[in-house]
């Protein structure tokens, strides 16, 4: 029996591409409605410690987001184990409640070890009523295929707890 | 704890420079020069993009401006969502159903409690305990982490139910709602509420307790106040010098200007003077309406006079006004009923619609002109943080020689915890990450 694999998509989609995430898990359910069965997907404004602290036992986590600091359009994943603190950490200039390896470490205190990452995609363009900028909206299938690959291998992974 | 490095003389050239002031909503960052041991420049520069929210809404209705300006902020769209409909209210005369009225309340109580949980628990309280994060404060104090994400919680689910999503809520309209809750999913919110008294009675036991800063000083305050209830959304805007004015008519009071190194607008007495926002203020100007509950708690910490004077009592207040919206909303949820009129209908009219409203950080105000059609011809959106914005700089330039002896590391963290005392939000809604991830060659 496969483990179970929570994915926390980030974003609105009224902000150019900040919708990135949004965007991603909709075509996973057009192009990879296997990997898409395998998840539970949730889609989240900003990402709290909350989503993090209340997942399923024994889930693994991926969260989707934009990210500047990256080239638009690379997409790169990330995974929990040595965020907080480690030295690829992201900077925090995050407006989410709490920088990323705060919340991921915190939830980890409150909920036990995290298994799973941050998959991410550059962005550049947050405007109000703006669309995907170029890069952005070119990379969504890389960014969906990513996410398929990593809910596959989440899935097939024994957990921390060894109830995979 | 924060650092220790070699201490200069106080009587020494000092720059303090924080490119990114964390544990606040937004970007900002903090600068302040010593020269000869006196302050020769203080500023909290908010370099955020500006937004053009102003511009935004010019040619749509008063619901379309609901749903733009919900949009400005992820932690308080409440704040902005109820002062823009109060202005259209009262500019077309509409009279909301009493049980709609009830209802807003308790969307603004439950914005509070979120807002105020995080600050309190997540923000601020590392400051407090000596703790640079809440990651750090989270190894050592986990029953605290796990009483302020209760409280956050319940906040975030009563937006969710009244306001049809935590974040960016969409069911507020000009006349009342797009949909009212039935009883049964109000009441559903119950244990958590009594929950939620007694963790946020807690909360005002372990703030009063905190060693704080000393930084008394006499400072202008300002905040909405009301004959019979704590203010939310409705009252006078009222100043601690006797300013008094209808919450439509800031502008009669306050102006903005400009002040270089800054994307937000600075706001000012009309003779040019700063004032403070914020719990301190509402407690100052309307504590004598506080709900029993947080009247009673206030009264034991002793401290409604340190709230006035020293900004560090911020959290305090804050705690305070958890426990005073928690309180509220259990009251509102026990005398519910469903309104007769979920929404009344409106005309719209030419004229200036503007109103002003209790944000978690402090008096917020709209104003919008408007054509025959309805649409706006110019609006002017005044975030509370803006306001504040003279008051932290001069806080900051007034408590800078009292940290000039520590260490670099520690006066620069206890300065940062003066700003954080304010909760500031200089936040738009993105809430995009900056990963910054070091490519390696060849991957």
């Amino acid at each position: 029996m496969s483990r179970p694999v929570l994915v926390l998509a980030c974003g609105t989609p009224d902000r150019g591409d900040d919708a990135a995430a949004l965007d991603a898990v909709a075509l996973l359910d057009l192009l990879e409605p296997q990997a898409r069965g395998r998840a539970t997907i949730r889609v989240v404004g900003q990402l709290g410690i909350e989503h993090l602290a209340e997942r399923p036992d024994g889930a693994a986590v991926i969260v989707v987001d934009a990210a500047v600091g990256l080239r638009p359009g690379t997409v790169r994943f990330v995974p929990f184990a040595g965020l907080a603190g480690g030295a690829r950490s992201p900077v925090p200039r995050s407006s989410h409640e709490l920088p990323i390896p705060e919340v991921v470490g915190i939830a980890e205190i409150l909920g036990g070890p995290l298994d799973g990452g941050l998959l991410v995609v550059g962005g550049s363009d947050f405007g109000l009523g703006h669309p995907l900028s170029p890069a952005v909206e070119a990379a969504i299938p890389e960014l969906a295929d990513q996410l398929a690959h990593a809910i596959e291998d989440a899935a097939g992974r024994r957990g921390p707890g060894g109830t995979g | 704890m924060h650092g220790s490095g070699v201490v200069p003389p106080v009587d020494g050239d000092r720059d303090f420079d924080v490119p990114y002031v964390t544990r606040v909503e937004g970007e900002g960052s903090l600068r302040l020069k010593v020269r000869g041991g006196e302050v020769t420049e203080a500023r909290l520069a908010i370099f955020e993009a500006p937004r053009y929210f102003e511009r935004l809404v010019v040619g749509r209705t008063g619901d379309e401006v609901l749903d733009i300006v919900a949009r400005i902020c992820g932690i308080c769209p409440i704040a902005y969502q109820m002062t823009a409909v109060r202005a259209f209210e009262d500019l077309y005369q509409v009279r909301v159903d009493p049980q709609v009225g009830a209802l807003r309340r308790l969307l603004y109580a439950g914005e509070w409690i979120q807002s105020h949980a995080l600050h309190v628990y997540l923000l601020h309280a590392p400051d407090f305990l000596g703790y640079p994060s809440a990651l750090a404060m989270a190894a050592d104090h986990r029953e605290l982490v796990e009483r302020g994400l209760r409280l956050k919680k319940l906040g975030n689910a009563i937006m969710a139910l009244l306001g049809g999503r935590a974040i960016h809520p969409v069911s507020m309209r000009i006349g009342g709602f797009s949909r009212a809750p039935r009883p049964a999913e109000l009441l559903a919110l119950r244990p958590a509420l009594d929950q939620a008294i007694a963790d946020a009675q807690a909360t005002v036991e372990l703030v009063a307790g905190l060693p704080t800063p000393a930084h008394d000083r006499e400072t202008l305050m300002v905040s909405l106040r009301h004959p019979t209830e704590y203010p939310f959304a409705d009252g006078r805007i009222v100043g601690t010098d006797g300013t008094d004015v209808a919450p439509g008519a800031w502008d009669a009071a306050f102006r903005e200007e400009h002040h270089e190194g800054s994307n937000a607008l600075h706001a000012r007495t009309l003779d040019g003077r700063m004032y403070l926002l914020g719990p301190s203020a509402r407690i100052t100007i309307a504590g004598d309406q506080l709900h029993p509950l947080a009247a009673e708690a206030l009264a034991r910490t002793g401290l409604a006079g340190g709230i006035r004077t020293n900004i560090y009592r911020s959290i305090v207040a804050r705690a305070v006004e958890l426990l005073a919206a928690c309180a509220e909303a259990r009251d509102l949820v026990d005398g519910y009923g469903v309104p007769t009129h979920v929404r009344v209908a409106h005309a719209p009219r030419a004229g200036r619609a503007a109103w002003a409203t209790e944000a978690p950080r402090g008096l917020i105000f709209h104003r919008y002109e408007v054509d025959e059609a309805g649409r706006v011809l110019a609006a002017q959106i005044v975030p509370p943080t803006s306001q504040n914005q003279g008051s932290i700089e001069a806080d900051l330039a007034g408590f800078a020689p009292s940290v000039l002896a520590l260490s670099h590391a520690e006066a620069t963290h206890r300065l940062e915890q003066l700003i954080r005392s304010y909760d500031p939000c200089i936040s738009c809604a993105t809430h995009f990450l900056d990963l910054r991830i070091e490519e390696e060659a060849g991957t």
